[in-house]
């Protein structure tokens, strides 16, 4: 009963995303405001993950943390969140669902065909620094997600390929210095997961770290946003579409991170978060 | 001299350097042929650039910030590397009753510099306790010792999945790894007696053999194959202690035929007899000795600090509004190189 009710939660969150995605498409290719459609459509999908996801963890006894299941259900619910915060807040940014709307909806049609198993969350592993890694986490791809998709769209739109109906929702200087503040955010919850996810390793299993492939890839991101903050302060001339094309590719490593090399790699890293 | 520390403060040099570290760290994970420790050389060229930039960059004097935020990163940096040089990795395995011994700890990882203070560690194993859920899943562990204090005054520590012990600055943890021993006592031909406990493999995990051999004080090597009285139900919650587990031991030796041992029976074997005196649990423990994590975190807690400030200053002015000077492919921002 309640494994159904969880199902049709998700399936309806899914179809109010895509609900939203073309939604945005149609009023903005009409040259109307799409702001309220669209954040209130987000809103119930959000919504209704949380209904999703609090019946599971009444079922489940335990947080989403461990399945792939677990790891795509608990990210929908958060990147719809943030999107969300940043449509709020950020008028600028509102363009980036443009991008951000359609891959939602994808990582929701992932989610559905997903067996939704729960595993034990292992006693060793149930403290509140596993709470503050997943957390930053799942805050920083978020953010990370909106600053690649304004990218991305900065890139078409560079490139002519945005089409002209997209191309006056962009304005191009004012959203390229919109997403630096949220990429330096997403920068420093991304210290952060990696901060709280030493401590947790530590007395979860032993090592604060282990330089296992999880580990490794999460570096790697770390490393490559600062090296992108830095190349952006210090590299005046450096041009915009390699910086953008660099904020896009980041998110794809940091998708990877979180989506891919937990469920491929024997490390003990191996589906936790 | 400061020629060479603006060249060694290049920015060039920190881009090259985090570079360094992503390929090293990437082809490392790879495989085995290139060590993880190859990034010891480019993390030392960043700390060395890192510390000429701090010297001569004015940026840096000028923005307090950014400045603490490098700073705190290099003291990570530096103290991690110090960690590493002092401490020390092990595991061992400990048998309700039996007193801890130093000299049976497996060393996995020991540090140059590693002040060795493990001798001065006493304590002995109390009571075990693991709890399972239905199916075989394992919830809480409770592993009792009793530690030996300066003054003869003792200490009982319930070390636990989220409680370790700390003894001299050694942090004991508990491990998945137990299981159970049959604890024997041998009498000699000349009656002198000498007691001690024979480790199963991990339990339940490997329910299905457990299986040791162990070379006796008068040199006959026997077989030990413990057969729990039943099988664990597995669609129950359920306790692991060692009076849980009923139990017999086969014995084999030599040609001799196989012999059904239950608790409080003897037999004797070449120049001895051997006595079954019960059953115990023992316990897996993780040892690991790094002092300097917690001035680790609390640098990395500052760094964090000091760069979400220095962010806020830059992106989040107090009474200006973020500005980009876009120039359709060209975007100025304040430099420090």
């Amino acid at each position: 009963m309640m494994a159904a009710t969880e199902k049709n939660l998700l399936i309806a969150a899914v179809s109010v995303l895509a609900i939203a995605t073309i939604t945005d498409a149609l009023l903005r290719y009409r040259q109307r405001s799409s702001t309220a459609a669209t954040s209130i459509l987000i809103a119930a999908a959000t919504l209704m993950l949380a209904l999703a996801i609090t019946v599971r963890w009444v079922r489940e006894q335990q947080g989403p943390f461990l399945t792939l299941y677990d790891v795509l259900l608990s990210n929908l619910f958060s990147l719809g969140l943030i999107c969300l915060i940043v449509y709020a807040v950020g008028p600028l940014l509102r363009v980036s669902t443009v991008v951000v709307l359609p891959f939602l909806v994808l990582v929701g049609l992932w989610l559905l065909s997903v067996p939704p198993d729960a595993v034990p969350l292992p006693a060793t592993f149930d403290n509140s620094w596993l709470w503050l890694h997943v957390s930053s986490g799942k805050v920083f791809l978020g953010l990370c997600l909106v600053a690649a998709g304004s990218s991305a769209l900065l890139l078409l739109d560079h490139f002519d390929l945005s089409g002209r109906h997209l191309r006056t929702n962009i304005q191009a200087g004012e959203l390229d210095a919109a997403i630096w503040p949220v990429f330096a955010l997403a920068f420093i919850c991304h210290s952060f997961m990696l901060i709280a996810g030493a401590v947790w390793a530590y007395s979860a299993w032993g090592r604060y770290w282990a330089w296992d492939p999880l580990e490794t890839s999460a570096l790697v991101t770390w490393l490559a946003m600062g090296l992108l903050l830095h190349a952006r302060v210090t590299y005046r001339q450096m041009p915009l579409p390699i910086s953008w094309v660099s904020v896009v590719a980041i998110f794809i490593l940091a998708f990877l991170t979180f989506f891919g090399l937990p469920f491929s790699s024997l490390a003990p890293h191996k589906g936790l978060i | 001299m400061m020629s060479m520390f603006t060249r060694l403060a290049s920015l060039k040099l920190t881009l090259f350097g985090i570079l360094a570290v992503i390929v090293l760290a990437v082809l490392s994970n790879k495989g085995p042929e290139l060590s993880i420790g190859w990034v010891v050389l480019p993390l030392a060229i960043l700390s060395l650039n890192l510390l000429a930039a701090i010297v001569t960059n004015s940026t840096f004097r000028n923005q307090p910030a950014l400045l603490v935020f490098h700073v705190c990163l290099l003291s990570v940096v530096v103290l991690l590397g110090i960690g590493l040089l002092i401490r020390f990795d092990g595991h061992f395995e400990l048998t309700e009753g039996e007193t801890f011994d130093p000299s049976v700890v497996q060393v996995t990882e020991q540090g140059a510099w590693h002040p060795s203070n493990l001798g001065s560690v006493s304590f002995k194993q109390g009571e075990i306790e693991v709890a399972y859920l239905p199916g075989l899943v394992r919830r809480d562990t409770r592993s009792l010792i009793a530690e030996n204090r300066p003054g003869g005054r003792i200490r009982n520590v319930v070390i636990g999945d989220r409680v370790n012990a700390n003894i001299n600055g050694y942090r004991f943890m508990a491990t998945f790894n137990k299981g159970l021993a049959v604890v024997v006592v041998w009498s000699d031909a000349f009656g002198n007696l000498q007691r001690g406990s024979i480790n199963f493999p991990s339990y339940p995990e490997y329910e299905w053999k457990q299986v040791n051999t162990w070379t006796t004080p008068g040199g006959e090597e026997v077989k030990l194959e413990l057969k729990p009285a039943a099988q664990i139900a597995r669609d129950e919650a359920w306790v692991l202690r060692s009076d849980s587990v009923p139990f017999a031991i086969e014995l084999k030796w030599g040609a001799n035929p196989l012999r059904v041992l239950r608790l409080g029976d003897t037999i004797r074997l070449r120049n001895g007899m051997l006595r079954i005196e019960g059953l115990r649990l023992w316990m897996g423990y993780r040892i690991d000795y790094y002092p300097l994590l917690s001035w680790v975190f609390t640098a990395a807690l500052f760094a964090l600090v000091a760069l979400a400030i220095h962010f806020q200053t830059k992106f989040w002015p107090a009474r200006r509004p973020a500005q980009s000077t876009y120039t359709g492919g060209v975007m100025a921002h304040d430099g420090c190189d």
